[in-house]
């Protein structure tokens, strides 16, 4: 049998022993009021009294109505379970308001029904707080409906008084039987708590191992990770080893070779060292071409095959294509030919600045615009964008800063309506191939 | 899972059946009830009140219940008639058990402080604080505060009965001597005694007595003694005045020279004086039980004799009525118990058919109780109206705390064997005091 079965077995027992327990003690209560009417006692018996009992019949019928109510709110409260904080509690009080006055119609003759009302109290708690409340109700409640202590008080008259009615022998029986009961209940509310503590403690041990596997497959994954950035690492390095051996090792390796015979022949025939010159130089050409095939493989491919202006057109064009942003592009710099690098970090640029205008400002409008002053090149970007008046440095941003700064450029940024973002790069003009 | 989901709702719903089939029973039951109409049970025992030989017991309630009817049309009052006085108090009790107490009730003797602390009765006070016609000065002191329990009022009285002095008028006149005034003193009363207590037919023997069954009680109370704090907690035995009513007492019954005076004596009308209930008097004085009893002497009755320190006060035996604390009908029993015990109509319909005295001051002062009085007397005995009223004024409180009788008992033991002088009297009452306060403490 399952656990849960088992729980709402020992429920089930629960309610109908506690149903039991108090039929017999409100039945024997109503039973004897009768009995001692019938014997012509009543005088007798009230006098021993120090208040007047229930009506027998309202007795019964408060405490049975009374019981069953508690039973009502009890399974509505299971089913009720995930209705939230304040339902719970409501059912909580009313189960406690329920047991007392179950228990007061009782004249406080039986006081199992407390135990049904921790089981419902314990079984839905969370956390040390309501711990402490439900520590301080449960006492409260033992204390309330308890006969010794608090019956004198509310002027509750003892069982014992009524079963006067009966001779001793029932009496006897009748106190042994409500006895069973009692210990019944309390041996079946000890199961389960006991069953209601062990599931509960089984799930803490459930969670907890599913926290350890995923704190072990986190791990794994950060290892994971490392090991894979060092691979690519290396592998990027291989490359670069043999492409430096097999481009610039083979180039040296031949200059080498050939000036060293180029300065054997030197003396001997001027000529052939002319010619060796001339291949050497060959050879140096070719190594530098091969250097440079090796260093385009890290550019943007647009670069690659176009001239910088082609390429940012294309980039642009397939950006508003791609975002239905209307992108203007204007370019005042004749002629647009720069140092790779250099080209390299506009095109990243301005396509960083158009994305993020796009992604982050939502733009439909943006207009770039390149022109040259005092040997800087500026490049400014505005779009009409939502902008912001804290600018929070984001990764993009970031990088574009990095990038210019290894050209010792700078860049600007902000605005509140739309975005504007100015780059100035010192292009080294002189270098400029026609 | 659904199984079980199915097994939790097989509980709540038997236990929501169950209890639609109570709340349907209840609802019938009270639908029931209520188309009865608006129905005020009254509670009272049949035969008088005063253990005295009555006709027609229900006479002035059954009078009172149709002027009441007629003042609250659509209601009726209703009571089981045929219990006898001695089977009402365990009747009412065993209506208290089942729930079906009466609205309105007589309250047996020396029960309302046990009718009380139980909660059966209702606490009066805030009834008679919203009726600005009621005024409780309208009763009589002793009458109005036998229904008061610790300060509250339960109860309201009835019909009273105060002690008089029973004078044999033959026997007084046969030895020359006056009937005694209103003023008489204990001095006055045992020098009658005295002089009437001697041997008339000459056989050595004793046969004409002074007086029958006046006890230490009756010299208490004369002698203006409270007995007991009013709320039970204490009692005074130790009182000189006490003392010097048990000393009257046994003065009084040595002179009988240890004869023990009967009924019998009495009743051939060889004692002069007898202490005598005013219901008695209303009984036997008039036709037709006037032939049945003490029809062989002229009689009337006195006022108590009055003890150094007291005016000649009689203990005061009252009737009370009470509402059931679970009346629903608080305002309408409230009423009735007013068209009982405050309407001056029905007091002094008691007047004449019953043989108690009104509790209202109306009542006995109206011109009703000398008519009343000299009518039912012929030939010369004829009493003082104005001495029934001063007894009544006048009347000793009578506690009604719950141990009151057995208390009582308790200490007239130990007061016999005081006058029999089998103790010293001054210490046997600081002792007997002592113990009855122990008891009362417990």
């Amino acid at each position: 049998m399952s656990r849960e079965r088992i729980i709402t077995n020992l429920q089930q027992a629960v309610y109908i022993l506690n149903l039991a327990a108090v039929c017999l003690v409100a039945g024997s209560m109503a039973v004897s009021v009768f009995r001692i009417v019938d014997a012509m006692e009543a005088e007798k018996f009230l006098s021993l009294l120090r208040v007047r009992p229930w009506n027998p019949r309202t007795i019964v019928i408060a405490s049975i109505s009374g019981y069953l109510c508690l039973v009502l709110l009890s399974c509505m409260g299971q089913l009720w379970e995930h209705k939230g904080k304040c339902t719970r509690i409501l059912i909580i009080v009313g189960e406690m308001l329920l047991c007392i006055g179950t228990t007061v119609a009782m004249n406080m003759n039986y006081n199992g029904l407390v135990l049904l009302v921790v089981a419902d109290m314990v079984r839905g708690q969370k956390g040390s707080r309501q711990k402490l409340i439900l520590g301080i109700a449960i006492v409260g409640l033992y204390t309330i409906v308890n006969y010794n202590l608090t019956g004198g008080y509310f002027n509750m008259i003892p069982w014992e008084s009524f079963l006067t009615a009966y001779n001793t022998s029932t009496q006897a029986f009748l106190k042994g039987i409500l006895s069973i009961f009692s210990s019944m209940n309390l041996v079946l509310f000890i199961l389960y708590m006991t069953m209601l503590i062990q599931g509960e403690y089984r799930e803490r041990e459930r969670i907890q191992n599913l926290n350890q596997q995923l704190e072990e497959a986190n791990r794994k994954l950060k290892e994971y990770a490392a090991e894979a950035e060092k691979n690519a690492e290396m592998r990027e390095r291989n490359r670069l080893a043999r492409e430096i051996h097999d481009t610039l090792g083979h180039a040296l390796t031949g200059i080498v070779a050939g000036i060293d015979a180029s300065l054997t022949m030197l003396d001997i025939s001027p000529e052939a060292t002319r010619q060796q010159l001339v291949k050497i130089g060959d050879v140096a050409r070719q190594g530098m071409t091969d250097v440079r095939r090796s260093v385009s493989k890290l550019r943007p491919d647009a670069l690659e095959k176009l001239e910088l202006e082609d390429a940012l057109v294309k980039m642009l064009k397939d950006t508003g294509a791609a975002s239905g942003a209307h992108i203007r592009f204007q370019n005042r710099v004749k002629p647009f030919k720069f140092q790779e690098d250099e080209e390299e970090v506009i095109y990243r640029v301005v396509q960083e600045a158009t994305t993020n205008a796009i992604r982050h400002g939502h733009a439909d409008r943006i207009s770039i615009s390149i022109s040259k002053e005092d040997g800087w090149l500026t490049i400014e970007i505005q779009d009409n964008g939502i902008g912001c008046g804290q600018v929070e440095e984001g990764f993009g941003l970031k990088h574009m800063k990095e990038r210019l700064s290894l050209l010792d450029g700078t860049l600007e940024y902000g605005g509140r309506e739309g975005f504007h973002i100015t780059a100035r790069i010192p292009v080294r003009w002189g270098e400029e191939r026609q | 899972m659904k199984g079980r989901e199915r097994q939790t709702a097989r509980i709540p719903v038997a236990a929501g059946l169950v209890l639609l089939m109570i709340a349907g029973a209840c609802a019938a039951g009270h639908l029931r009830e209520k188309s009865r109409g608006t129905v005020i049970y009254f509670g009272m025992n049949a035969g008088s009140y005063w253990d005295v030989p009555t006709g027609s017991c229900y006479e002035v309630i059954d009078t009172a219940i149709r002027r009441f009817e007629e003042k609250h049309p659509g209601v009726s009052v209703e009571y089981t008639s045929g219990i006898l006085k001695e089977d009402y108090p365990e009747w009412l009790a065993e209506q208290i058990l089942l729930g079906r107490e009466p609205d309105v009730f007589m309250i047996p003797s020396g029960e309302l402080d046990i009718l009380a602390s139980l909660g059966v009765l209702k606490d009066l006070e805030p009834l008679m604080k919203k009726d600005v016609e009621f005024d409780r000065g309208d009763y009589y002191p002793a009458a109005w505060r036998y229904g008061n329990i610790r300060d509250t009022q339960y109860a309201l009285p009835y019909e009273s009965v105060p002690t008089l002095m029973f004078v044999n008028k033959t026997l007084l006149d046969k030895e020359g001597i006056d009937m005694p005034g209103e003023d008489w003193t204990w001095e006055d009363f045992l020098a009658i005694c005295r002089q009437v207590t001697k041997d008339t037919d000459g056989d050595g023997v004793v046969d004409q007595f002074g007086c029958f069954d006046y006890g230490w009680k009756e010299a208490v109370t004369s002698n203006g003694v409270q007995l007991f704090e009013k709320d039970g907690t204490a009692s005074y035995f130790g009182d000189f005045r006490v003392e010097s009513a048990v000393r009257f007492v046994k003065e009084l019954n040595g002179v009988n020279e240890g004869y023990v005076v009967t009924a019998r004596e009495f009743d051939q009308g060889k004692v002069a004086f007898r202490p005598f209930a005013f219901s008695e008097y209303r009984t036997y004085k008039p036709y037709p039980w006037r032939i049945k009893k003490y029809s062989d002497f002229e009689w009337d009755c006195v006022k108590l004799p009055a003890g150094p320190d007291g005016t000649g006060q009689s203990g005061l035996d009252t009737l009370l009525m009470g509402i059931g604390s679970r009346s629903s009908q608080e305002k309408l029993a409230w009423e009735f118990i007013k068209e009982l015990c405050y309407e001056k109509e029905t007091q002094l319909h008691l007047l004449v058919a019953s043989q108690g005295m009104p509790v209202l001051r109306d009542a006995v002062e109206s011109p009703l109780l000398k008519q009343v009085l000299g009518n039912d007397i012929p030939g010369n005995g004829n009493m003082d109206v104005d001495v029934i009223r001063q007894v009544m004024e006048e009347a000793g409180e009578t506690p009604n705390f719950r141990r009151y009788s057995s208390v009582m008992n308790q200490a007239d033991g130990e007061i016999s064997a005081i006058i029999n002088g089998e103790r010293s009297i001054d210490s046997g009452l600081l002792k007997l005091q002592r113990e009855i306060n122990s008891l009362l403490r417990q």
